[in-house]
């Protein structure tokens, strides 16, 4: 091969190293559970990557192929007992793939034009408007037949809330309106923000357009891209928020990528100390919601509620535990633990676009799961997660409705609990 | 591309390997391709890897070295693997059986290249039998998976290697696997009933437990084998009922010699703890570091105690656990009721490795076992050894057992610090070995121990696990170069063993063995064993070798809990001479004047199975001389070792066939008083009855069916369900034996899930080896009973290797 060994920066480096492939990662992973390869577990990958990076492994489309079947869930980094942090390593080597031949990374058609979308808001929910159209005239080009099975039917129309007071003397909070949440779940967003708001939040706003966190950029192999984002986002937070603010979003993924923006920008001269500041201010919702100075009550009517928690707040945030907690607080319904809760559902982002075969696959599992413990309703924290759930429950004409935790609980929000008086405060 | 055998780096130098493994013969890339187009009508192209991708992936395990295959088989069927086996030997290549390759010895490493069988979709079958306490799972089921789904059964599998969540059961039977709670229930081998698999070659065989005299246990010397004797397909294991519950308690002492102290004494108290592990000092700091694991900063070490039982008896035992560990500076004490307190103590233990994983690039672990009282005086000499190498090392410790963890952080780019590594490495096992303990208690040899197999064998023991390697693999293919030595060296001495064996106790015996052996090969005639003669009729045309006179006791460690006696010791002699110290040896005599080493030989059924398991889970070594006049030592007074083939194994049930017994080591047993009682029951009820006596948590330590009658026998009497309480029955059974003269005495092998039939006379059933003693002598010769063909050939081959000259064949001990 004429391309060399594969070029990694000293972090990643530093994971390879580390890695005492005891193989405890093995039964984490949703490939390896799914294919029992060696080759598709994160022990493999990183040797794969460590070979490649010595040169004892040719850098070329095979390399690529085994690579691209990660989903990127991290549940490998949350079993490693030598605390490898293998997406280091990974993204890393994804990168380096990708600027060499952009063409071994990504595969499907629909995933550049996705990429192009999420840096302009406006576009992005355009985009969707028209693919919902098209999907119902059966109207689409061929490449983005999967973009739009993903979709649901009809779109979203933002409902009208009347804002809750701010609380001033409650936590600064900025509530990041994450992209694909924007342009698909417009309402979880309010709901979230309701939320916050109730439990006692004083809700920030940083000024100027919300550009996307840069997860799907990091992930497949951009993390030029993904720096310019971070640093969008850094700068806006340093010139508008107050220094204690809270940074929270109701998608894991993305939390979990705003709370990675120090080690993303370390080299970065100028942005580097507040990245580092900011990253440690992020929160993932819910865990956001149970630690607000208000309990939130919520009473539900008798469902049978399943979570699908979202793998990088379990599993890069740790803090996959608050969705099942605040779910638990809703009198009424039943929260049944599926034993695939935790795990990675198959969506990863443009995961299902890139590997639909093997995100259908995983998918499986969690919709027997769900089937057989008859869930009326599955509340998932991330919207990838969502779309990717819906589609699977619509494909196999199964029962449950697929909502995002915030309009599941804003839903059942119970705006005059009988304690205590000081949370009595409703919109309208 | 991947090149098999290619020099990659991080690579370990290991030119000493070439004077211990054959090397196969070097397969051509046309081999390779015949063998491809062998393969194409057996397995689908997609489970067919042979790219440089897969190469890589399949080129290590758990120690971290790498050496890529050629070709990579994902099995999925059992018939498959008979099939790729077959194709295998026909190329004449190399075939390495692997699970999830967690190997911590470099046991799953391709080390010549050749064919990864990997196993690990070997899923099939399931088959619980919640009545007769088994199940038969494909060996590829990992190993939590199958205690999950035992657990909805509220059924239990205990053994619980570290990599438990992912290694397969097919790896934890090669490997035989141990893990912190091994202590109260034994490791892997102490539950495997049968293996169902191939031979190289790609033979069908099915291998299990002998269940009466005559029969050798080649599934015992299977088991720990490392993948090299056979691929097993399905294994069925023996499961029991889930503990009622767990007490975990924290104890943390000012100096590891008083946690060690500490141990010593609850062994002694006879308290029967689930798991004793011991952390040291650094553990404890660098586990706080990453864990914060709560335990008290200024302890030297501590203990953490699992007791198992219903909540009386854990309170009680708890109280002991106290009393007896209350001497000396003990800092604290705590204890967790439930799995989530449990967890919390225990997660500084779960942490140590990881913790240091973190602060190193690499982790060597080491694994080596002591006899229990000296395992305070080991972990001094670890730390004396490490500091001199001027390494940092933390010890954890499966204290209970005996078993150390000494682990040490490196960096395999320092060529310095890896040379200080190895010699630390070897004086640490020569240490271990002159312990008379084992240089691997439950990693296994793989490759890393492989050139310390002389710290423990001597050449001709070395030689005794190469011919048992050959009887099953003849051309060397399974697995080269692991496990055991398959290039011997040159003998230096006429007689390897005495001289140069400080722990060979019977040597003594040995020159009148050796004489009475040459009388026989020259006279030409068979060698009679005789012990206490109570059951051998007198062969005329045969030369006599008494054992009688072979009484000695070599050592008696009561708090070991293990002794060595000579095969002559009559065991009421022994049980006299074990009572002051309230120990006994759990293989009930079938009566008193039956020597030891008759016991051993003829492996009758044990009375006490069912709390204390049959005879062979009371042996952990014996000495003995084969046909060919080699002395040779096999075990250690450890309760894991698995270093080599388990070869004592062989031993128990040969029926005085594949040598003369000199002496045997002991596992003992507190001794405790026992209420018998006798339930009446008619027809199938007698097994019914049994077999739900024998899924309580707390089952007795005898469960026997008579005729109308289950008799029970128990520790803590559960009253007068179970019968009124009779007398202690045993005399009178082993009258009822005695009066059945050998060799033809009516033991029957019925099977676990089997039962006398109804129209044979009967009169004692034991439930768990199946076997049942009636008035009429088996049909068929005894060893061909319950044995395949391929086993019965199997067992003949070794036969012949511990007895060239025939002086055993034919006859009965």
């Amino acid at each position: 091969m004429t391309h060399g060994a594969l070029a990694l920066a000293a972090d990643a480096i530093a994971q390879l190293d580390h890695c005492n492939k005891c193989g405890f990662c093995l039964p984490a992973c949703p490939t390896y559970v799914e294919t029992g390869l060696e080759v598709h577990s994160p022990r493999g990958r990183l040797s794969l990557i460590e070979a490649a990076w010595r040169g004892e492994l040719a850098v070329g489309q095979p390399l690529a192929d085994a690579l691209s079947l990660c989903v990127g869930c991290r549940a490998c980094e949350a079993a490693c007992p030598s605390g490898v942090q293998y997406s280091i390593a990974m993204q890393a080597a994804q990168a380096d793939l990708v600027r060499r031949r952009r063409r071994w990374v990504v595969s499907r058609a629909a995933v550049p034009p996705l990429l192009a979308l999420v840096r302009h808001r406006r576009a992005l929910k355009a985009a969707v408007r028209l693919g919902q159209a098209a999907k119902r005239i059966r109207l689409l080009p061929v490449p983005l037949a999967p973009l739009a099975a993903m979709l649901p039917p009809t779109a979203e129309v933002p409902s009208v809330l009347v804002p809750i007071p701010a609380d001033p003397a409650g936590p600064a909070v900025h509530f990041v309106d994450t992209c694909v949440m924007d342009a698909l779940f417009p309402t979880a967003n309010q709901h979230a923000r309701a939320l916050l708001s109730a439990g006692g939040a004083h809700l920030q706003a940083a000024h100027g357009p919300e550009g996307c966190c840069g997860a799907l950029e990091a992930h497949t192999g951009h993390p030029e891209k993904a720096r310019e984002m971070a640093r969008a986002h850094v700068v806006r937070w340093e010139r508008d928020l107050p220094p204690d603010t809270w940074i929270v979003a109701h998608a894991g993924g993305c939390a979990a990528m705003m709370a990675d923006y120090g080690r993303l920008l370390a080299d970065d001269p100028r942005w580097a100390g507040p990245a580092r500041r900011w990253a440690g201010q992020v929160r993932d919702w819910a865990a956001a919601c149970m630690a607000l100075p208000h309990a939130l009550a919520f009473r539900g009517t008798g469902a049978r509620v399943a979570l699908q928690n979202s793998c990088h707040a379990v599993n890069a945030l740790g803090q996959g535990a608050a969705p099942a907690e605040l779910l638990a607080r809703v009198a009424g319904d039943q929260l049944v633990t599926l034993p695939g809760q935790d795990r990675c559902c198959g969506a990863g982002g443009v995961y299902n676009l890139n590997q639909p075969a093997m995100a259908q696959q995983i998918l499986r599992r969690h919709l027997d799961e769900a089937a057989a413990a008859d869930v009326d309703v599955w509340v998932a924290t991330n919207p990838g997660c969502a779309l990717h759930l819906g589609q699977g429950v619509r494909a196999t004409a199964g029962r449950a409705a697929v909502v995002h935790l915030a309009t599941y609980l804003h839903e059942r929000w119970q705006a005059d609990p009988p304690a205590p008086p000081d949370s009595a405060r409703r919109p309208g | 591309m991947a090149k098999a055998g290619a020099a990659w780096h991080g690579q370990l130098a290991r030119p000493h390997l070439a004077a211990m493994a054959a090397a196969p013969a070097a397969a051509t890339p046309s081999t390779w391709a015949q063998l491809a187009v062998r393969l194409k009508p057996l397995v689908p192209a997609a489970r067919l890897l042979a790219d440089p991708v897969a190469q890589l992936a399949y080129s290590y395990d758990a120690t971290g070295e790498r050496r890529p295959p050629q070709l990579v088989v994902l099995a999925e069927q059992p018939a498959e693997v008979g099939g790729v086996l077959a194709a295998a030997a026909a190329a004449g290549v190399p075939v390495l059986p692997r699970g999830a390759g967690t190997n911590l010895s470099g046991g799953t490493l391709p080390l010549f290249g050749g064919l990864v069988l990997a196993l690990q979709r070997l899923t099939e079958p399931w088959r619980l039998d919640v009545a007769h306490l088994q199940v038969s799972v494909g060996t590829g089921w990992v190993t939590a998976d199958l205690q999950r789904a035992l657990a909805s059964h509220n059924m239990f599998y205990p053994p619980d290697p570290s990599s438990h969540r992912i290694s397969t059961i097919g790896g934890n039977v090669q490997e035989n696997s141990g893990g912190p709670h091994a202590l109260r229930y034994g490791v892997t081998e102490a539950h495997v009933l049968a293996v169902e698999g191939y031979l190289a070659d790609g033979t069908p065989i099915h291998l299990d437990r002998p269940a009466v005299p005559g029969e050798w246990d080649l599934l015992g010397v299977v088991i720990g084998s490392e993948g090299t004797l056979m691929v097993a397909t399905e294994v069925t294991l023996a499961v029991q009922a889930r503990p009622a519950g767990t007490t975990t308690a924290l104890l943390a002492f000012a100096t590891v010699a008083s946690a060690c102290a500490a141990v010593a004494r609850v062994i002694a108290a006879h308290l029967d703890p689930a798991a004793l592990e011991l952390l040291d000092r650094p553990t404890i700091e660098l586990v706080e570091r990453f864990a914060g694991a709560g335990y008290p900063a200024d302890a030297g070490a501590v203990l953490l105690v699992d007791l198992d039982g219903t909540a009386d008896e854990r309170q009680a035992a708890l109280d002991q656990l106290d009393a007896a560990t209350r001497a000396g500076d003990r800092l604290a004490f705590r204890t967790a009721d439930g799995p989530a307190a449990a967890e919390r103590l225990w997660i500084g233990r779960r942490a140590a490795y990881g913790a240091l994983a973190r602060v190193s690039a690499h982790v060597f672990v080491q694994d080596v076992t002591v006899p229990r009282p000296q395992l305070a005086a080991m972990m001094d000499e670890v730390l004396a050894i490490a500091q001199q190498r001027r390494l940092s090392v933390l010890t954890v410790a499966h204290a209970g057992d005996g078993n150390l963890h000494p682990t040490i952080g490196y960096d395999p780019a320092n060529p310095e610090e890896l040379q200080r590594l190895f010699a630390a490495d070897q004086e640490i096992l020569a240490a271990a070995a002159a312990r008379d303990g084992s240089i691997t208690g439950e990693h296994g040899v793989g490759i890393d121990k492989l050139k310390h197999l002389p710290l423990m064998y001597s050449r001709d023991e070395l030689a005794a696990m190469l011919e048992v390697k050959q009887a099953f693999d003849p051309e060397l293919r399974l697995n080269p170069g692991k496990a055991i030595w398959t290039v011997l060296p040159p003998r230096v001495a006429p007689d390897e063993t005495v001289p140069h064996r400080p722990h060979f106790a019977s040597a003594p015996h040995l020159q009148q063995v050796r004489e009475a052996i040459r009388e026989a090969q020259a006279a030409g005639r068979r060698l009679q064993i005789v012990g206490a003669g109570l059951r051998v009729p007198p062969d005329p045309s045969a030369l006599r070798l008494s054992t009688q006179a072979w009484t000695a006791v070599h050592h008696l460690d009561a708090e070991n809990l293990t002794a060595t006696v000579d095969s002559g010791l009559p065991v009421g002699e022994l049980d006299g001479l074990l009572a002051p110290f309230g120990l006994e040896w759990a293989a009930d005599a079938w009566g008193a004047a039956e020597t030891v080493g008759g016991m051993v030989a003829g492996a009758l059924p044990a009375w006490r199975e069912a709390g204390s398991g049959p005879v062979r889970q009371q042996v952990l070594g014996v000495e003995m001389v084969d046909g060919g006049g080699r002395a040779l030592r096999f075990g250690r007074p450890v309760l894991k070792n698995v270093a080599g083939y388990d070869l004592t194994k062989l031993l128990v049930g040969s029926f005085g066939r594949l040598g003369v017994l000199t002496a045997v080591t002991l596992r003992l047993r507190p001794r405790r008083p026992l209420t018998w009682r006798c339930l009446a029951a008619e027809g199938a009820q007698v097994a019914a009855a049994a077999w739900a006596s024998l899924a309580r948590p707390d089952r007795p330590e005898a469960v026997l069916g008579r005729p109308g009658q289950v008799i029970t026998a128990w520790v803590r009497d559960p009253g007068a369900a179970w019968g009124p309480a009779i007398a202690d029955p045993r005399p009178e059974w082993g009258a009822l034996l005695a009066a059945q003269p050998m060799p033809r005495f009516g033991l029957h092998r019925c099977g676990r899930a089997g039962f006398p039939p109804a129209h044979e006379p009967w009169t004692l059933w034991w439930p768990l080896s199946g076997v049942w003693l009636g008035s009429t002598p088996p049909a068929p010769p005894p060893e061909a009973d319950g044995a395949d063909p391929a086993a019965r050939h199997l067992a003949e081959q070794v036969r012949r290797a511990f007895d060239p000259h025939d002086l055993w064949k034919g006859g009965e001990a």
